[in-house]
């Protein structure tokens, strides 16, 4: 198991490195200078010049792409063109709030569809299932930013229960959890139709599994079939979907802290393109896939521990 | 599809049950003109269609068929486990004198794993493969019984070393792909006999393993009857098979029960014309012909049954009588029951 997972890790290097030559090679192709950049707008040329062979901008690319990992390895990330602040510091800042809004999405929004979809498959074709099945279609065709504004308008402003004015305090105290909820619901909204869908549809195929059948000349009440021998099974392809649905609730993510001006990575990605900040820009994109790469090696090891036909490697 | 035994039996042979022909006890399982019956766009359909048998403590019946003739269908009815759209709509069961037909569900759950059980064709899928083997036992007898959890773990232990898998106690811990074919069909069946069940429907049970294992199986089937006492039910198309292990053979087609006798009558005396054709599409090892003989034609979908007797169309005797009406079914020696027009036909040459 443990080696399994030293191994996937292992597997994760090269997928990163290519990720920073792609972003590597971004810096290249965009107008500004970073040795300018560093230095600052009251720079004179000569200070340029130390810091461009500081840095070995005057050398060729395959020397500058080693010298550049080892600057991020010290953690340098260059500096923002727009406020000079260090690039790592921005992403310090903002990957916490970020982390706790996809938690706090999370955390409702996959139990939910998995709820939901194990509900549609054991009352399939009836009431309950239709009824989930209207509603997930529904959720998944509402547009982030439209549920969003309209919670914010209903609840905030018609009702106003509840802050949407981005992050007003840390999850662990009642106005943090407050400030979160409207933010998490919108992204999660658009996480349970999907969730719910795939773990019906899963279900559904294992109770056809032969070994429900086996089950069920057991005599196992039909919620043990359900719960342990059909949804145990199911769940290994639901873990993936999550795994993957993650990857664009990140993207989501993007949506919703701009909405509720929520101090995340995604608005701080936004606000760096718009306003072609190209260090902070790509400090963002190397922080998103690291990210992904992270929530892929997590749903291997889950994997693994949900169905042990791959727990040894053979 | 052509019906060919693999094995070229030529005989009945077993020595260690009751002399073929005695008296059997009183029947454990008696089922009267059961009625299985899907609802289908095309109108109903009864894949199980006025099915009377019965089966004796310690004794084995044979249900023998081609693919589609409902043998299935019916271990499933049985069992109370006859797939939605489908229900059992008439006829009787009766399990050690209690009728199944209409039982509560929750009743017949009870039955089930306790006084009958079953295992099925595919030892390869019919194991959850995320659960251990110890646990899936245990779970069975957790159903039925109360029992501390050390004492759960003890009898399934016991269990597999009645099935004889060496190292029960490792065995228990393992999972389902850690283990060959051969061996999953064990733990299937120390599984299904964990609760010491009356009754043992063995689906197909050795039709997916290979042929030493094959034998294997059978003689330990063959062995837990004699200690257990119980009955068995043995679905299979293969008349090798039957002849190894069954005291009476039921011949299935098209949903009915067409021939029943003790299997060395199904062998040395066969009546219908169907039995027959199967007898002849058994391999022999004399046989000097290049070609296995087949019966013409498939067995017909319960959607488009013949008018008359449903082996009318294939059969090589039919005549004016056999397309007017189904035939009854006539006893023609103790014990040998045949639903033919032409029968009994002259001993043949």
């Amino acid at each position: 198991m443990l080696r399994q997972v030293l191994q996937r890790l292992l597997l994760a290097v090269p997928v990163l490195l290519g990720v920073l030559l792609v972003g590597f090679l971004l810096m290249q192709v965009v107008p500004n200078d970073p040795a300018v950049v560093r230095a600052g707008p009251t720079a004179t040329q000569d200070v340029i010049e130390a810091i461009r062979r500081d840095l070995g901008l005057d050398r060729p690319l395959w020397i500058q792409f080693p010298l550049y990992l080892g600057r991020l390895l010290r953690g340098d990330l260059g500096v923002s063109i727009i406020n000079n602040m260090p690039v790592i510091d921005e992403l310090g800042n903002t990957i916490g709030p970020t982390l706790e809004l996809m938690l706090a999405s999370l955390i409702w929004s996959a139990p939910l569809g998995i709820l939901l979809g194990t509900v549609g498959a054991y009352w399939r074709g009836r009431w309950p299932d239709r009824l989930i099945l209207a509603a997930s279609v529904a959720g998944v065709s509402v547009p982030v930013f439209l549920l969003g504004l309209g919670l914010v308008w209903l609840f905030g402003f018609h009702w106003q229960l509840l802050p949407f004015t981005g992050r007003t305090g840390p999850l662990w105290t009642l106005e943090g959890i407050q400030g979160v909820i409207l933010p998490a619901v919108t992204l999660g909204g658009v996480f349970v139709g999907p969730v719910a869908r795939m773990t019906r549809s899963s279900v559904l195929d294992a109770l056809g599994a032969d070994h429900v059948r086996t089950a069920r000349a057991k005599g196992l009440s039909e919620r043990a079939v359900v719960l342990r021998h059909a949804l145990r099974n199911a769940l290994i392809p639901v873990v993936t979907l999550i795994g993957l649905q993650i990857g664009f609730l990140l993207g989501g993510a993007v949506v919703v802290e701009t909405i509720f001006s929520w101090p995340g990575i995604g608005r701080l990605a936004v606000g760096a393109i718009l306003s072609s900040d190209a260090p902070m820009a790509q400090g963002t994109i190397i922080v998103l896939s690291a990210g992904f790469i992270l929530i892929n090696l997590v749903v291997d090891v889950l994997y693994a521990f949900l169905d042990p036909r791959t727990r040894e490697a053979r | 599809m052509p019906l060919a035994a693999a094995r070229p039996i030529l005989q009945p042979d077993h020595p260690a049950t009751a002399p073929r022909g005695a008296a059997a006890p009183e029947p454990i399982l008696e089922v009267r003109d059961l009625a299985t019956t899907f609802a289908t766009p095309r109108g109903p359909i009864r894949p199980v269609d006025g099915v009377s048998l019965a089966v004796a403590p310690g004794r084995t019946l044979g249900i023998v068929g081609e693919s589609g003739c409902g043998k299935s269908m019916l271990s499933l009815s049985l069992m109370g486990l006859v797939p939605a759209p489908g229900r059992v709509t008439g006829g009787s069961i009766r399990l050690e004198g209690r009728e199944l037909v209409g039982l509560a569900p929750a009743a017949m759950r009870s039955l089930r794993g306790r006084r009958i059980a079953m295992i099925f064709q595919e030892p390869m899928t019919s194991l959850n493969p995320v659960h251990t083997i110890g646990y899936q036992i245990v779970e069975a007898l957790r159903e039925h019984e109360t029992l501390p959890a050390r004492a759960l773990k003890e009898k399934a232990i016991a269990a597999l070393r009645q099935v004889r898998i060496p190292a029960p106690e490792r065995r228990f811990d393992e999972y389902p792909h850690q283990l060959s074919g051969g061996m999953r069909q064990r733990v299937m069946l120390a599984m299904a006999l964990a609760c010491r069940p009356a009754l043992l429907i063995a689906d197909e049970p050795t039709t997916a393993l290979d042929v030493t294992i094959q034998a294997q199986i059978l003689d330990l089937l063959r062995e837990l009857q004699a200690e257990t006492g119980m009955a068995i039910i043995l679905i299979t198309h293969d008349l090798g098979v039957v002849a190894q292990v069954a005291d009476e053979v039921a011949v299935m087609y098209a949903g009915r029960i067409v021939e029943r006798a003790p299997v060395a009558a199904i062998f040395d005396d066969p009546q219908h014309p169907y039995t027959i054709g199967l007898m002849g599409a058994m391999p022999r090892m004399e046989d000097e012909r290049d070609r296995l003989v087949v019966i013409g034609g498939t067995v017909p979908p319960p959607f488009a049954l013949p008018a008359g007797c449903r082996f009318g169309p294939r059969c090589p005797f039919a005549g004016e009588e056999c397309r007017a009406a189904y035939p009854p079914t006539a006893e023609i020696a103790p014990g040998h029951a045949v639903a033919c027009w032409k029968a009994p036909v002259e001993t043949q040459a």
